[in-house]
């Protein structure tokens, strides 16, 4: 059995992916949570983080990726991982990782500031280190940044996947899962030259596979319907229209109707062609909608996501398709939110729905104070 | 608002449970005794299920006032899939789902509305995934309501039935309103007055349970997914019936369809069990033939018809179901016991306390076809301790024959022969062959002459294994013959003796219940205080013990001690010797190799020296034999030199009475051992001659022979035997490796 938790933190991302192997990975670190506050209703993520791996003798992920550097994808990395770029990230209990995971755009973006600045430090330094690394670009946009450090192409292109590959390393046949990169891709301008999207975060589809059954998940970041109609129609041009067929999907950018179209519509949101055709046609019986998001408001008060015509689309295409939309900060009650467990078995992906009895919970922390 | 409190909690709980939502509450404006409660329900299922099975389902639960039921859950879909475990209701819809297999009284003990409410989203989640019902639950059956239950002897089911039908008589009982049917089969020259037919159905998926037909007709219809054609089958053989002279005498008979339908866990998979059940209708085979078209009336009579009328379809013929019960057999017997089940003759003498307790164990796990041997006969005080306590003076034999047969009828399950197995007079040759015809003979006579009887007096006897109680009965003692008979229950009582000797927690087994010794060989003899707890836990323990012990080929003298305090069991085990007999002065004088090692042992750690000691054992004066069984080593005023041995005295009619009270005087002193150095031959020496001749007086004033072993080599002994009564002396040397 494989196994995806997604954590409740908010409008900002991370969840593990937990391998039948064994092997651990972790997309994105968003941890927006306030442990000290009783009223944060966000989970304490480095704790549930280090638990699981105590619990199961570890102190490292075997991938650590980060979709793109916006503040609530890596929000509170720089204190919980061990950075190698330096010793000032180095304590004892810090979380290792053995491959790091990030776009170009991690590599060569300058003017960061803060936590992403320590993340690109930390790719940049792995880079020239030539280890621990896998960046996802066109080889040849890196060229320059690679020159001016004393690196060639190809001495690092064994570290660089594109987008319309499988990351090496991993496999159907040996790790039970499989990663094809929709994202970041570069696209041919009028005069055939490679046009690289500097915006574009990192869009993977992954296929996890039990026994003879495939489990297929597609992997959303912050992605905008303009991205999203750039990789359907790269996708269906290079005829890899497999790559976006889907059991389970997180949805884009914490279910903004921007990732649909470009309309938020009245009650729902019209999705663009390309996404209708992504979500309706490629988008299997059963399957599970994830939104990694606040809980869907009532009303349209709020501009920022999640916006209720978006969920009600995606809620309608669940509906049709006998299949379940879920919300992380709504999973099971909107009182206390807890991790959304999704795992894959042979029978296809089943999110648990369980709740722990009342002993259990009252002996899974301590008592409340007794006496006057 | 609701009222009952069932239907309060549990509408509290899914207003608020994190995976469930509370839709409305309501009641019936003309029965104030049920509430409903309507939730919908979150389902854990993966994306690909079994059986459509939503994510989401809403549900009406009915809870009862009187609260002596479960609450009824009705799925309020109009398109709920029918899957397994749903009740069967006159109506489809709404389908009721069946929670539970235990009784509601059971899980009314624990009853929260949370357990409730995870009930059905566990059955709902498995059900999705067609997982509800485990690998080792049995399959449901195909049919529910039935009116009564017919009971068959095993061929009626096992076999394939002669033309395809046969004559049985009928008895029927009723009780509280249901009907109990035996069919047995008729008494000769006579036809029965029922009509057998079985039809076998093809293999079909179990789990969707269906109405009990009601008529021919739908019981025609019912059989069709089965593959069965019922009314063609009927049409044919009741027009064959008719062509034949017996038509008259099957036109009045019952007419009874025994069902096989074979059932596999999934569509396409091995058949697993098959589901029986009986058919039965009131109408006689005449009535039958008319409504199925097989028969017309003409002229006041019935007549079968050359054509068939397939108008007519059976559906004016009642019919009600009947649960299908086999008369017990062997296998079903030892099926439950969880033994293998053994039909061979076996015999079993002694019918007493322990004897029929022993036997019923074995008869009710389905082990053995049995010859019961006892002259005895049931006296008022019996059934305190008596496995049939029925029929006082009734010879004991018959009586546990009646018992057998009651558990495992018409199979020839016993016979008893109500004899002494010692002076069984006129029925000499009955019990002979009975016991030549058995693979063992079990004696539980609690009494030595007559495992002495099997063991030496019948040629080519069975296997013998003798179970008896200590005079407490607290100990039981089981010595079992090896396959071969090698070693024989006399031997092995024999070596049962120095178990009880050198085994310090049984220092007390022939103590009797009021504290004093019995000086006898009846040491067997039970008929005293001895309570049914500690002879019911001791038959338990035989029983069991002998179908392991007839599973192997070697033999075994087994003690099994109870403390009646604590009610633990102690078993002890003693090596089973191969023994040697050999025939001098008109005595058959045996030894084991266990005491001939122990013998041969003493003597070479005393080398040089000679060593000696006495003797052991037991005279069986009727047909002459010496067994030797133990020594006692030389009393420390004894004197041992190179070239002699004087056996001393001292402590040593303590000694022998300690082995005479701790064995119940089963061993005695018999005679003397003495051992020679190694470069000598197994001569008897002057000093030896004169020995044995002084041993002969004194033993002669008993009647008994002189009996004198030698040690002479590392592997020899001799023995030498002088009967002063009937003048007679030898001696013979026997060899054993150490």
């Amino acid at each position: 059995m494989h196994k995806i938790t997604f954590f409740p933190l908010g409008n900002a991302d991370s969840y593990r992916i937990d391998l039948e192997n064994g092997k651990k990975i972790l997309i994105d670190y968003g941890a927006q949570g306030d442990p000290t506050d009783a009223d944060d209703k966000r989970v304490d993520l480095p704790k549930l983080l280090k638990d699981d791996l105590e619990d199961t003798g570890r102190d490292y992920f075997d991938v650590v990726a980060f979709t793109h550097l916006d503040k609530d994808h890596v929000e509170g990395s720089s204190s919980f991982f061990y950075l190698e770029h330096a010793e000032k990230y180095q304590d004892e209990d810090r979380i290792k990782i053995k491959e790091l995971w990030v776009p170009a755009a991690a590599i060569v973006e300058e003017g960061l500031k803060g936590e992403a600045r320590i993340i690109r430090q930390e790719a940049r330094h792995r880079l020239k280190e030539k280890k621990g690394i896998r960046v996802f670009s066109r080889p040849n946009r890196l060229k320059e940044w690679l020159e001016e450090n004393d690196l060639t192409v190809g001495e690092c292109e064994s570290l660089i996947t594109n987008a319309g590959e499988t990351i090496p390393s991993w496999s159907l046949g040996k790790e039970g899962i499989e990663f094809f990169v929709h994202s970041p891709f570069s696209k041919k301008g009028d005069k055939g030259e490679e046009i690289d999207r500097n915006e574009n975060s990192l869009v993977l589809h992954s296929t996890f596979r039990i026994e003879d059954q495939d489990t297929k998940f597609l992997m959303g970041a912050d992605t905008t319907h303009e991205i999203w109609k750039e990789i359907v129609e790269i996708t269906k041009h290079n005829s890899n229209e497999s790559r976006l067929e889907w059991d389970i999907s997180k949805i884009s950018h914490h279910c903004s109707y921007l990732s649909l179209g470009p309309e938020k519509g009245e009650e729902e949101t019209e999705p663009i062609e390309e996404i209708e055709w992504l979500i309706e046609e490629q988008g299997e019986k059963g399957c599970v909608m994830i939104s990694t998001s606040r809980r869907i408001p009532d009303d349209d008060e709020n501009n920022d996501p999640p916006h209720r015509q978006a969920a009600n689309y995606h809620k309608r295409i669940a509906e049709e398709k006998d299949g379940s939309f879920l919300v992380t900060m709504e999973h099971p009650n909107t009182e206390k939110p807890e991790p959304l467990v999704v795992e894959i078995e042979k029978k296809g992906p089943k999110p648990l729905k369980r709740k722990v009895g009342a002993a259990a919970a009252i002996i899974s922390r301590p008592a409340p104070r007794a006496g006057d | 608002m609701l009222e009952i409190p069932k239907a309060k909690s549990f509408a509290r709980l899914a207003a608020q449970y994190d995976f469930s939502k509370l839709i409305e509450c309501r009641k019936y404006s003309d029965n104030k005794n049920t509430e409903v409660v309507v939730v919908e329900v979150d389902v854990e299922r993966p994306q690909r299920i079994r059986h459509p099975i939503r994510h989401k389902e809403i549900l009406a639960i009915e809870f009862s006032r009187d609260d002596d039921r479960f609450p009824e859950v009705l799925a309020l879909r109009k398109d709920f899939p029918l899957v397994p475990h749903l009740n069967l209701k006159p109506n489809e819809f709404p389908r009721s789902l069946c929670l539970y297999s235990e009784p509601f009284d059971e899980i009314n003990l624990f009853w929260t509305p949370r357990l409730f409410l995870e009930r059905i989203r566990n059955w709902l989640a498995k059900t999705s995934e067609g997982s509800l019902h485990e690998r080792d639950q049995p399959l449901e059956p195909l049919l529910l309501e039935t009116v009564g239950d017919v009971v068959v002897p095993p061929d009626l089911v096992s076999e394939n039935l002669s033309d395809g039908y046969e004559f049985r008589d009928i008895a029927t009982f009723r009780f509280n309103g249901r009907i109990t049917l035996f069919l047995s089969p008729p008494p000769e020259q006579r036809r029965g007055k029922a009509i057998v037919i079985r039809l076998d159905g093809e293999a079909q998926p179990h789990g969707v349970i269906r109405h009990s037909p009601r008529n021919l007709y739908e019981l025609h219809e019912f059989l069709r997914i089965a593959d069965l054609d019922l009314l063609d089958v009927l049409r044919r053989a009741l027009r064959a019936w008719a062509g034949d002279t017996t038509l008259k005498e099957v036109r009045d008979a019952i007419l009874v369809i025994i069902l096989m339908l074979p059932k596999s866990r999934v569509a396409g998979a091995s058949v697993e069990v098959r589901d029986r059940w009986a058919c039965m209708s009131a109408s006689s085979i005449g009535e039958i033939g008319v409504s199925v078209g097989a028969y017309g009336e003409h002229g006041g009579h019935i007549v079968p018809l050359i054509d068939p009328d397939y108008e007519k379809n059976g559906s004016t013929v009642p019919i009600g179901v009947l649960h299908l019960h086999e008369e017990l057999s062997h296998s079903v017997a030892a099926g439950l016991n969880g033994t293998m089940p053994r039909t061979e003759k076996m015999s079993l003498i002694g019918l007493g306390a322990l004897g029929s307790q022993v036997f019923a164990n074995f008869v009710r796990s389905g082990f053995g076809k049995w010859y019961l041997i006892d002259r005895d006969h049931m006296l008022p005080h019996n059934p305190a301790r008596h496995a049939m306590p029925v029929q006082i003076g009734e010879n004991k034999a018959k009586v546990m024959a009646y018992f057998g047969e009651a558990v495992i009828p018409n199979q020839g399950t016993t016979e008893a022969i109500d004899a002494d197995i010692l002076r069984p007079g006129a029925l000499r040759e009955e019990i002979v062959g009975a016991l030549r015809g058995s693979t063992v003979v079990v004696d539980c006579s609690a009494s030595v002459a007559v495992a002495r009887h099997i063991a030496r007096d019948l040629e080519n006897g069975p296997r013998g294994i003798s179970i008896f109680l200590n005079p407490t009965g607290a100990d039981l003692i089981v010595l079992a013959e090896p396959n071969d008979r090698s070693v024989r229950l006399d031997h092995l009582e024999m070596q049962y003796y120095r178990l009880i000797l050198k085994t310090p927690e049984l220092g007390g087994h022939f103590r009797h219940p009021e504290g004093q010794f019995r000086y006898s060989l009846g040491c067997r003899d039970i008929s005293s205080v001895v309570s049914q707890d500690l002879i019911c836990i001791n038959a338990g323990i035989a029983s069991r013990v002998a179908r392991q012990l007839l599973e192997r080929e070697n033999g075994a003298i087994i003690v099994f001690s109870v403390n009646p305090k604590e009610l633990v069991v102690c078993r002890h085990d003693g090596r089973v010797y191969e023994t040697v007999e050999v025939a001098i002065g008109g005595w058959i004088v045996s030894i084991d190799s266990g005491l001939a090692n122990k013998i041969l042992g003493l003597r070479a750690t005393r080398l040089p020296n000679e060593t000696g000691g006495v003797l052991l054992g037991q005279f069986d004066t009727n047909r002459k034999l010496v067994y030797v069984v133990d020594t006692v080593l030389a009393p420390p005023d004894s004197i041992e030199r190179p070239y002699m041995f004087v056996r001393g005295a001292e402590g040593l009619r303590q000694e022998i009475d300690r082995v005479y009270d701790g064995t119940g005087g089963a061993l005695q002193y018999i005679g003397e051992w003495h051992s020679h150095p190694s470069n000598t031959r197994c001569e008897s020496s002057e000093d030896d001659r004169s020995l044995l001749a002084a041993l002969s007086r004194h033993m002669t004033q008993d009647g008994h022979p002189a009996v004198m072993l030698t040690a002479c080599d590392k592997e020899l002994i001799q023995f030498s035997v002088q009967d002063g009564h009937a003048d007679a002396i030898g001696s013979k040397v026997i060899s054993f490796s150490v």
